[in-house]
């Protein structure tokens, strides 16, 4: 009688790809512009054609001005919005107050204060993520948003074979979020953080919010979705959390998350929206948002 | 996060060195992965769909061989999730098998190799999909536990308890169709599900 063991090795042997060399060499180069050119037709099919004349070069000219027109708009809506925002006028701190009632980490008033941005974003992602020790670039002064900015690297690169070895050589290390720091005086806070894989898009930045707030974002995910709402206090509790089930690594998907919150020990706070990441010692991506708490 | 935007990204990030040396090196191994599992006219475009899934996703790749198990994760699901839901996932669906037997061996030793194969192929296919996954992983994809664990995106303990208990399977299903081969010599053989 045949065994168990004999049996799996007539499996190893049944493989279909064992003999089979007629696999097609492709040239890589090659390859990746037609990648490109499926990429283009997945995410620019409404494209208008190319202009070929007079007419479409006009064309291109209205379509240009409209969407320079929206973007003036949207522009100048996000400025008042902005300026009428609340905090401007009720921040519990003092001047000055366009400054320090949007900084997320550390309290102003009571928390350990940092003359170093990387330690601010060190202290703030630790907090966050539980990561003891993250992977941290070096400030990066002038982002597009007018804040300082310090990224925060996977795990990976530290590991044998990460981003920095030879057998990798892939350049730049990957990385999971960025900090967003602004430095008021002498020190720096962290007045949110972004990434390419998680995005708050509701409440919006420095919006005030009441019980029950509704949190909503996207992203790419390898397990559940953390969503919290912190106070900015010197040990920034959790006033409350819930967990959004995840998504697609592969694809980006939509979360939503409802909070609740009894009276509040400040008015400033944070949302802040955490991968729960597959593998340990892993930095988890993660996004936050500063908020005003409403009573 | 939105389209535009990471296509922008893409534009900036993607290293196209970087990539194509990652696509030499593992376009044959991800190749054979979907030949094993997919009908030899979807091979194609299935590995297209896990290179360009590892191109929009190309900072996620991880290091070394890594690498690997990463892509097979993707094809895994390009083949299994990702094609179920459109309109060619039907075409795939009708062309899905667990593994036919290729014509072409001439050998004495490989036509007894393909009687075996045929027989143990059809056992596989009496098994659950998520067994004879596990199968294939283990003795095609020559993986380990926790690798196993990584494509299929579940717990190693649940991993191990799947390929004994898929081993054991597969085991008696060989055996109930050998001796039912044995008993009806002239009746059809085949592997196709």
């Amino acid at each position: 009688v045949i065994t168990d063991d004999e049996v799996m090795r007539l499996f190893e042997r049944a493989d279909p790809a064992r003999l089979d060399d007629s696999a097609p060499v492709i040239d890589a180069a090659g390859y990746l512009d037609t990648l490109r050119t499926r990429s283009i037709d997945v995410t620019l099919t409404k494209t208008p054609p190319a202009p070929t004349g007079p007419s479409s070069r006009h064309r291109w000219r209205i379509i240009a001005a409209a969407a320079a027109a929206v973007v003036l708009i949207a522009g100048a809506a996000v400025v008042l919005t902005a300026r009428s925002s609340p905090t401007d006028e009720t921040s519990p701190t003092t001047a000055p107050a366009t400054s320090l009632d949007r900084v997320a980490w550390p309290d102003p008033n009571g928390g350990e204060l940092f003359t170093d941005p990387v330690e601010a974003a060190r202290s703030f992602v630790t907090l966050i993520t539980g990561v003891a020790d993250p992977p941290l670039s070096e400030v990066q002064p002038g982002s597009p948003s007018g804040l300082d900015a310090v990224d925060v690297f996977d795990r990976s690169e530290q590991l044998p074979g990460g981003p920095n070895s030879a057998e990798r050589s892939a350049g730049a290390p990957r990385v999971a979020s960025t900090v967003l720091l602004r430095q008021v005086g002498e020190h720096w806070f962290v007045t949110g953080a972004r990434s390419r894989d998680v995005e708050i898009t509701a409440p919006t930045a420095a919006q005030e919010v009441t019980s029950p707030v509704a949190i909503a974002g996207s992203g790419y995910f390898e397990g559940n979705v953390v969503v919290q709402l912190r106070a900015r206090t010197a040990g920034a509790e959790v006033l409350a959390e819930d967990v959004a089930p995840g998504g697609s690594p592969l694809s980006v998907e939509p979360f939503t998350a409802e909070l609740s919150f009894d009276a509040t020990p400040t008015r400033v706070g944070f949302v802040v929206a955490v991968d729960e990441p597959t593998s340990s010692g892993a930095v988890p991506v993660f996004a936050a948002s500063v908020v005003v708490l409403g009573p | 996060m939105s389209d535009g935007t990471g296509t922008a990204w893409f534009a900036q990030s993607c290293d196209d060195a970087v990539f194509a040396r990652l696509y030499r090196r593992y376009y044959r191994p991800v190749r054979d992965f979907c030949r094993r599992r997919v009908a030899s006219d979807l091979v194609d475009d299935a590995v297209a769909e896990t290179f360009l899934a590892a191109w929009r996703r190309f900072d996620d790749v991880p290091a070394g061989d890594d690498a690997l198990v990463w892509l097979y994760g993707v094809a895994y699901r390009v083949i299994g999730h990702q094609w179920r839901s459109t309109a060619r996932r039907r075409r795939l669906e009708a062309r899905l098998r667990s593994v036919a037997m290729r014509p072409g061996s001439a050998a004495d030793e490989s036509v007894i190799d393909g009687d075996d194969s045929r027989l143990v192929l059809a056992a596989a296919a009496r098994l659950s999909d998520t067994d004879a996954e596990v199968l294939r992983l283990t003795a095609w994809e020559q993986l380990g536990i926790t690798d196993i664990a990584a494509v299929l995106e579940i717990a190693p303990n649940a991993v191990k308890q799947r390929l004994y208990r898929a081993k054991r399977n597969l085991a008696r299903e060989y055996r109930r169709l050998e001796s039912r081969q044995t008993s009806t010599p002239d009746a059809p053989k085949g592997g196709a599900r």
